[in-house]
């Protein structure tokens, strides 16, 4: 009889025993489920690796000066495009860039909404939009004076790959001769033109090629970074408007702009190329130059990023093309820093950064 | 039943410390949602790699470069000695990044804080840490200078562990000044003192012979505070009671070149009241009120140095050349 005791007591704990430990096992599962992202459980990349960075101002404030977050995002809501008069001007000789300017033709059309046109697109209006040989600002709603082209799709971050397709789409039908590349940006982004043509003057807009920030993962060869910009040749433009509107090819909507526009270069033999200049340093950047200099990256990107997630002064080029999260008074600051601000007596010659195309 | 309950117990700790295990390897702050803009503080470690510098490009491959013999020659014109104002708390907070970017470039270098540290290193100053004690530190690290290197240098200036500086620049703007002159540039401000005076974080830098009056007039607690007040309001009454004079440092085209804060904070006009109300040239902004030949940034966090760095002498738009501008004002 006491054995047969002892036998349902040891039954009631060992089932005791594993209901604790289910209970604390779905716990753990929920957890993790809830807290990580799909790639960090080895799944392919999925809902989440852009959610969390796109929304913040990255101002970085210091504690100890007069202005808060606060009083930035409030000053940032009110800054009134600022003009760089270059009165005192013709400080530089822009031969050699003008002559770019004339061979290597690009298209910038700059990814923007109704409720950003004020606080963020006319600061790229005012600052390094200029430079393009030809500028197009995308939003859903048509604007005849600001002026921006209104694309047929609703606003919102689950739509960002429609605004995409129809714009490469738009850009085709209205203005496939005006360009032989083609770039992609937000009105966060920073892009130094001059840069941009040198790099592409070694490359061949009749191939079909792409250039960005590479992220090795969801699509084979990878894709290119929506806020880093992306540039495609004359040649991908011409088969996305033969092809972009097949849905099997190319996702029409929802996604990830950058990764299904990724994936549909893929499908039709769009080559993702290398920009990375002749020291293996970046010139697409998904961040902005502090953050990249300073290396203090999410885990995200040394997941995703294709050229190890490098940092540190070593690894910017001097012949940087873009810069991402850069909110209205960094642009100002970026363009006084890039085209105004100079060390005395220092002159810079040309460097040969460009590697030797095969 | 309590043993029931035993078991019950070991099995939920069993299964919630797979869960804390599992979550803490795989969870970062972003996820949990704290703020993006935390990181460029404590966790900044210093690049151990260090910039290609334009020798560096030259001898790895042919590159055509530029040709820095203008400043060159200014360095060895235009002698100065820059003392930057710390404490044992900033050393690897802040200072250690002054010292990885601009302030090689300074023909002297001194760090100056309650502690001296040799390997860093800096000299200690017998004034306890403390913002009330920011004055007595500027008066002994001027003394120090002074007694210790009087001859090392033409000119002499204080900034911040937050302060970037343009060498190059500065020494242009002096080129045009006379450093046997007894007088001090930085930004002014119109506010407590007679002919005002330049604001410490912007960074301010006085001639040989203001040096030399300081350090020669016989300590006089009326003449120069010896401690408390504001670090920059106090010198600036010391400099107007030794007779020496507020100099102008805008350039010719009235553009400003010590700044109180960071380019985008000049440049979009984001001021303070009380910077509106007491700067002396009427806290102008936007593009066309910064010189381009600048010489002074404040507020500058750790990232923002190597930022500021990478921009001044790295990143340039290819095909576009700069001249030579002649932006200094004439000297009457």
């Amino acid at each position: 009889m006491t054995l047969r005791l002892n036998v349902d007591k040891m039954q009631i704990g060992t089932f005791n025993f594993v209901l604790g430990l289910s209970v604390g096992l779905v716990f753990a599962y929920m957890g993790i489920t809830y807290t990580t992202r799909p790639e960090q459980r080895g799944l392919s990349a999925g809902v989440m690796h852009m959610a969390i960075w796109e929304d913040e101002p990255r101002v970085e404030v210091p504690r100890d000066s007069f202005l808060t977050q606060e009083d930035l995002d409030k000053i940032q809501k009110t800054i009134r495009p600022v003009q760089f008069q270059d009165a005192h001007s013709h400080h530089y000789d822009n031969r050699e860039a003008q002559k770019l300017y004339d061979k290597v033709r690009v298209l910038c059309w700059v990814m923007t909404s109704p409720k950003n046109l004020q606080k963020k697109a006319v600061h790229v209006r005012a600052t390094w939009a200029q430079r393009c040989n030809k500028i197009i600002f995308i939003s859903s709603v048509a604007n005849d004076s600001f002026p921006t082209v209104g694309i047929d799709v609703p606003e919102g971050r689950e739509h960002l790959t429609g605004k995409t397709m129809k714009a490469f789409q738009y850009v085709f039908d209205h203005h496939f001769d005006d360009a032989d590349w083609f770039i992609k940006t937000d009105d966060d982004t920073y892009t130094i033109l001059e840069n941009l043509r040198y790099f592409l003057s070694d490359q061949n807009k009749d191939s079909p090629i792409y250039f960005g920030h590479h992220f090795k993962v969801s699509v084979k060869q990878g894709y290119l970074s929506g806020g880093a910009g992306y540039i495609i040749s004359k040649e991908a433009l011409r088969r996305f408007g033969a092809h972009g509107t097949n849905a099997s090819m190319c996702r029409q909507d929802g996604g990830y702009e950058d990764a299904e526009f990724g994936n549909c270069m893929q499908n039709l033999g769009v080559k993702v190329g290398n920009s990375t200049d002749r020291f293996g340093r970046s010139r697409f950047h998904c961040f902005d130059p502090a953050t990249h200099l300073m290396g203090d990256y999410p885990r995200w990107y040394h997941l995703f990023d294709a050229h190890g997630g490098h940092s540190g002064r070593e690894s910017i080029s001097d012949y940087a093309i873009s810069f991402h999260y850069v909110p209205p008074a960094r642009m100002y600051e970026l363009e006084y820093l890039t085209y105004h601000l100079r060390p005395y007596g220092i002159n810079s010659g040309n460097q040969d950064l460009n590697q030797k195309v095969t | 039943m309590q043993t029931g309950t035993l078991y019950f117990l070991f099995g939920l700790s069993v299964g919630l410390v797979f869960a804390c295990m599992g979550i803490s390897i795989l969870v970062t702050p972003e996820i949990l949602g704290l703020s993006a803009s935390v990181k460029h503080g404590s966790r900044v470690e210093v690049p151990r790699d260090s910039f290609y510098t334009h020798e560096d490009l030259y001898k790895i491959q042919k590159i055509n470069h530029g040709d820095d013999t203008e400043a060159r020659k200014l360095y060895d014109q235009v002698r100065i000695l820059c003392w930057i104002m710390t404490s044992p708390k900033n050393l690897e907070k802040k200072a250690v990044h002054v010292r990885a970017t601009w302030a090689h470039r300074c023909n002297k270098l001194i760090f100056i804080s309650s502690v001296t540290n040799n390997s860093f290193p800096t000299v200690g100053v017998d004034v306890p840490e403390g913002r009330e004690h920011l004055t007595g530190k500027t008066m002994k690290a001027f003394q120090y200078v002074f007694d210790h290197h009087f001859d090392d240098a033409d000119w002499f200036m204080k900034a911040d562990d937050d302060t970037y500086t343009i060498l190059e620049n500065l020494r242009y703007f002096l080129s045009s000044q006379n450093k046997d002159s007894p007088i001090f540039f930085g930004h002014h401000i119109k506010d407590k003192v007679k002919h005002g005076y330049f604001s410490g974080g912007a960074g301010y830098i006085i001639s040989k012979e203001a040096l030399r009056k300081f350090g020669t007039h016989e300590t006089n607690a009326s003449t120069c505070r010896q401690d408390g007040g504001d670090e920059d309001v106090e010198f600036g009454k010391c400099m107007d009671n030794l007779g020496v004079k507020v100099g102008n440092s805008y350039d010719r085209f009235g553009r400003s070149r010590f700044h109180c804060y960071e380019p985008a904070t000049h440049l979009i006009g984001a001021y303070p009241k009380w910077y509106i109300n007491f700067d002396a040239h009427g806290a102008k902004s936007g593009p066309e009120s910064i010189s381009d030949y600048a010489i002074s940034f404040h507020y500058v966090s750790p990232a923002n140095m190597y930022a500021l760095e990478y921009f001044v002498y790295h990143l340039r738009p290819y095909g576009l050349h700069f001249k030579h501008q002649e932006l200094n004002q004439d000297v009457t």
